[in-house]
């Protein structure tokens, strides 16, 4: 009897944590994807209100980007789908092809890709502008993830932490600086940064890569003239707003034009040639704009949320390699947000990252939108948060 | 790493997730703090830059006003024309567009040619091009040749109301005449057009567009009846031709109210090129010129003794010779009349004469005496009250005043001043003269705008300076006097058919550029009609007439006859004529 009474009991228990925990579950995978979904129609109506001059100007059709980015939402959306659905576990087998695959087209991308702004960083593809650095943030994050979970009991020792990272973050970090990507490559840095902490690396080690990483970062960002140019223009823009500050300043008019309640969907001016790359790096500035600093609070706060919502996915994941992957994501996509927005409001260089999901560009939307899918899955399996 | 602290079991994971989470919040912590910053504390400093930039403002040129004549008949007006240019750094063949251009526009091709290879970024090729020619030399296409709009001043009636209206320059600023006199009312008000332009200067649609109208300008009705300035034009053109004499000027003025109905004379001048029929800039005579009068002076002096009663009409004059000597010896020097020699026209038999005989045969020796009962200090004012020496304020730029020689010390200024010399005078001035008698001892300020037109309608010119100068009584027995110079003295050729005619000859010397008197002649005729109520004054001046024309009688009184026997059909006035 007692031990009837006491297995009903915990049965009961347990049928009503598991309640409980599905509730807290499918509250972060909403969280996820509304805050997705609400940024992915604010990119697509922005995209058209910034792009259309641009592109009667070279395509003649004021739909000609809207279409293209409405393809890659469809697109994302069956990525999002497929990767939610999937146990994430699977990419314990699937990270490793994956990143030779991203290495394999990461080498491949100087033969064959076009030259853009001084840059080569696509593989054209049926019509599309295939971006492996995208591919290769969301490969290193599963990568990173696996070899640190594997070999968890081994960390305390140098090496075994050392040579896994440096293989991997460095052999694609050296082949993005060819392109060069700079950008990209901070925010792959911090995404692995992510994983590394959440990972059972001593944190001495942890330490030891967030300075080195940070000083290498530094010295990149000093070694090349037109990145030392791009640091004047963020330094004195108003001293060099005819050239390197030229972008920082028309982000600042499109801002400032905006005020507290914009000058309404359509009216941008900063659109009319006036802000380059309006459509893509500078889309913030253009919501901004138009919808002044209450939609631009907006966007702020769907980041925070969608941060905090992946923050409490890494926190409620039920294993380590979830956890990382969780981490390494929320991370990427919260640091890629922040890098571009501080670029538009002149807190940081601009680096010409894509805001994620709002930013025009099929491939990044494409590949954001299946990391999102992992960060839903690892969401729905979570667990009561982590004790040990 | 520590896991257990103070007992207490601590997650080192957790700790390390709760600082990724502590970074990321602050980091959008700060993102939101710069964008208040950045949207609204130093916003409105900085989208008016940003405005600024975008900014364009385009000065909208106005309208100039037109210029009417009495009937609405158009004197001055603007149109629409196209001004060809070039960038000379597009233009590709200078020499052959120099060529094609020129040829085609009458520009000197070396000149279009040294504009075309010029080193600056704009040359005009011409300006106020017919818009139909502008289209059809843009249609060769020829890289680097544009046009824009640019209105041109035309006169639509030529050089028949040249003399009145005057022109503007190339940049449509009145230069002269009406054209400049009423240059700030004709001009108007540029407006404004302020608008956001993208990067490649189209305006934005959903940009700022203020547009400040311009303000046209206002039109002016003038005085000036055109078919009686043709006719007058003709009159003064057919008498130069006739007499070969160098220039004729003619001014009509309404009696009763100064109107100026005609001012023209030959040569003609066509505002359309600014030049003379012989190429010589412009200047109207009829308010720029100065001429001393000769016997048409007299009606001042007559009318002074009159007014002053120091004569009658019927009043002898004994003893009157064909010379007078103010001076002794003085008539035995050349140039008699400077001192104080002073004959008549023709030589006669000394005999008495009364003051209407001295008048009608315009005797100086006789009209000297007249003057020597007023004496010159009463002479010199009423010389003054008729307006000589002071401009007359006519609507004109630039009028002259006129000269009156009557300096302390000189013994015989003013006998001569009485029969015209030492003065010097304006045909419009002596008109006015002539017009106080016409309207009854009443001096009126000429003018030729009678009317401005606005927006806001027609607005009259403000009233005229007025003043009473001899009496009625007076005014009406100069008429007398001056009806019988055509009637039966020197001015018989002025008559005019059905109508009575009152006027008087003159003819002055030319004093020559070494201040002597010449052969030469100033012929003049100044009359008015129908002379018991008279409408219209007319002033005729002919200027250096052949021999044979070298009287007011003969050459000037002819032109009068004829304009002003169209100046009163014109008007319409009821024939008085005793014929």
């Amino acid at each position: 009897m007692t031990s009837n009474v006491t297995s009903i009991s915990r049965v009961r228990a347990a049928a009503r944590d598991k309640a409980e925990r599905a509730k807290v579950n499918n509250r972060a995978a909403t969280a996820l994807l509304v805050v997705a979904v609400v940024l992915i129609v604010i990119g697509l109506g922005s995209t058209q209100s910034a792009s259309s001059v641009v592109g009667i100007d070279q395509a003649a059709d004021r739909f000609y980007f809207f279409k293209k980015q409405l393809l890659g939402v469809g697109i994302g959306t069956l990525a999002l789908l497929i990767t939610s659905r999937i146990d994430y576990r699977i990419y314990r087998k699937l990270a490793t092809p994956f990143l030779i695959l991203c290495v394999g087209l990461l080498i491949a991308v100087p033969y064959v890709s076009p030259t853009i702004g001084g840059a080569q960083r696509w593989i054209p593809l049926a019509g599309f502008n295939l971006q492996p650095s995208e591919l290769a943030k969301l490969a290193v994050v599963l990568t990173l993830a696996l070899v640190l979970d594997r070999k968890a009991r081994l960390l305390g020792r140098f090496w075994h932490f050392f040579v896994p990272v440096v293989a991997i973050v460095g052999s694609v970090g050296f082949l993005m600086m060819r392109q060069p990507d700079l950008g990209t490559l901070i925010v792959i840095g911090a995404a692995a940064m992510a994983v590394v902490m959440t990972s059972a690396t001593p944190f001495r080690y942890v330490v030891l890569t967030t300075t080195a990483s940070a000083s290498a970062a530094t010295m990149l960002a000093f070694s090349e003239s037109y990145r030392l140019r791009r640091l004047d223009g963020f330094l004195d823009p108003w001293g060099t707003a005819s050239d390197q500050g030229y972008q920082l300043v028309q982000s600042y008019y499109a801002l400032s034009n905006g005020g507290l309640f914009g000058v309404g969907l359509g009216a941008s001016r900063a659109r009319w040639f006036y802000l380059p790359n309006a459509h893509t790096d500078f889309i913030f500035a253009i919501i901004g704009e138009e919808t002044g600093l209450i939609g631009s609070l907006t966007v702020v706060a769907l980041f925070t949320v969608l941060a905090f919502a992946g923050w409490i996915v890494a926190l409620r994941a039920p294993d380590s390699f979830g956890r990382m992957v969780a981490a390494g994501i929320t991370v990427w996509l919260s640091l890629q947000a922040l890098v571009n927005i501080g670029g538009v409001l002149g807190l940081l260089p601009i680096t010409g990252i894509a805001l994620p999901f709002v930013s025009f560009g099929s491939a990044a939307l494409i590949v954001s939108m299946a990391a999102l899918g992992i960060l839903v899955n690892i969401a729905q399996q979570g667990v009561p948060a982590i004790r040990k | 790493m520590a896991t257990v602290t103070a007992g207490r079991q601590f997650n080192p994971l957790k700790l390390r997730l709760a600082l990724i989470g502590i970074i990321l919040l602050m980091a959008w912590g700060v993102v939101a703090w710069r964008l208040v910053q950045v949207q609204v504390v130093t916003a409105p400093e900085i989208a008016e830059r940003g405005l600024q930039q975008r900014l364009v403002s385009r000065e909208l040129p106005p309208q100039r006003g037109k210029i009417f004549d009495r009937n609405g008949d158009l004197l001055a007006m603007t149109v629409e024309a196209e001004s060809l240019y070039a960038v000379p750094g597009q233009v590709e063949e200078p020499l052959w567009v120099a060529q094609q251009f020129g040829t085609l526009l009458g520009v000197d091709p070396d000149v279009l040619y040294d504009r075309l290879t010029s080193d600056k970024d704009f040359v005009y090729i011409k300006r106020q091009v017919d818009g139909d020619v502008a289209d059809e030399l843009l249609a060769l296409g020829v890289r680097g040749v544009y046009s824009l709009p640019e209105s041109t001043r035309v006169y639509p009636a030529g050089e028949v109301a040249s003399h009145v209206v005057g022109f503007v320059n190339i940049d449509g600023v009145g230069q002269e005449g009406l054209e400049i006199i009423y240059e700030d009312a004709l001009r108007g008000i540029p407006g404004q057009e302020l608008f956001e332009r993208d990067k490649d200067g189209v305006p934005i649609p959903q940009g700022m567009n203020d547009i400040i109208p311009a303000v046209p300008g206002v039109d002016l009705n003038t005085t000036i009846d055109l078919p009686l300035q043709y006719q007058a034009q003709q009159a003064c053109e057919d008498m130069v031709a006739e007499a070969e004499a160098e220039a004729c000027w003619v001014v009509a003025i309404e009696v009763e109210t100064g109107a100026v109905l005609a001012m023209t004379g030959a040569p003609a001048f066509d505002p359309n090129t600014k030049l003379t029929v012989d190429g010589e800039p412009f200047s109207n005579f009829n308010v720029r010129g100065i001429y001393e009068p000769g016997s048409t002076q007299k009606l001042i002096t007559f009318a002074a003794a009159l007014e002053e009663q120091t004569v009658e009409v019927g009043t002898v004059f004994p003893n009157v010779a064909d010379v007078l000597e103010l001076r002794e010896g003085a008539c035995e020097f050349d140039d008699d009349e400077v001192h104080g020699c002073y004959r008549d026209f023709d030589e006669h038999e000394t005999v008495d004469m009364t003051v209407q005989q001295i008048f009608t045969q315009s005797s100086n020796v006789g009209t000297i005496r007249v003057a020597e009962t007023l004496g010159e200090e009463r002479l010199v004012e009423y010389i003054q009250a008729f307006g000589l020496g002071t401009s007359t304020g006519v609507d004109y730029g630039a009028e002259a005043s006129g000269i009156l020689n009557f300096a302390a010390g000189c013994e015989t200024c003013w006998a001569s001043g009485a029969i015209g010399y030492s003065v010097a005078v304006t045909p419009l001035q002596m008109a006015a003269a002539y017009a106080a008698i016409g309207n009854d001892g009443v001096w009126t300020t000429p003018h030729i705008v009678s009317s401005t037109i606005d927006a806001q309608g027609q607005t009259e010119v403000a009233s005229l300076e007025t003043r009473v100068i001899v009496s009625e009584q007076t005014a009406r027995l100069m008429r007398e006097l001056l009806a019988g110079v055509v009637e039966s003295g020197t001015g018989q050729s002025g008559q005019v058919d059905g109508y009575r005619v009152g006027g008087k000859t003159g003819t002055a010397n030319k004093l020559g550029e070494d201040g002597r008197y010449t052969e030469e002649t100033r012929a003049s005729f100044v009359g008015m009609a129908p002379i018991d109520d008279p409408k219209v004054v007319v002033a005729v001046v002919i200027d250096a007439p052949s021999h044979e024309y070298r009287t007011g009688g003969a050459s000037a009184a002819p032109v009068f006859s004829r304009v002003m026997e169209h100046a009163l059909h014109r008007l319409g006035v009821t024939p008085d004529g005793i014929e």
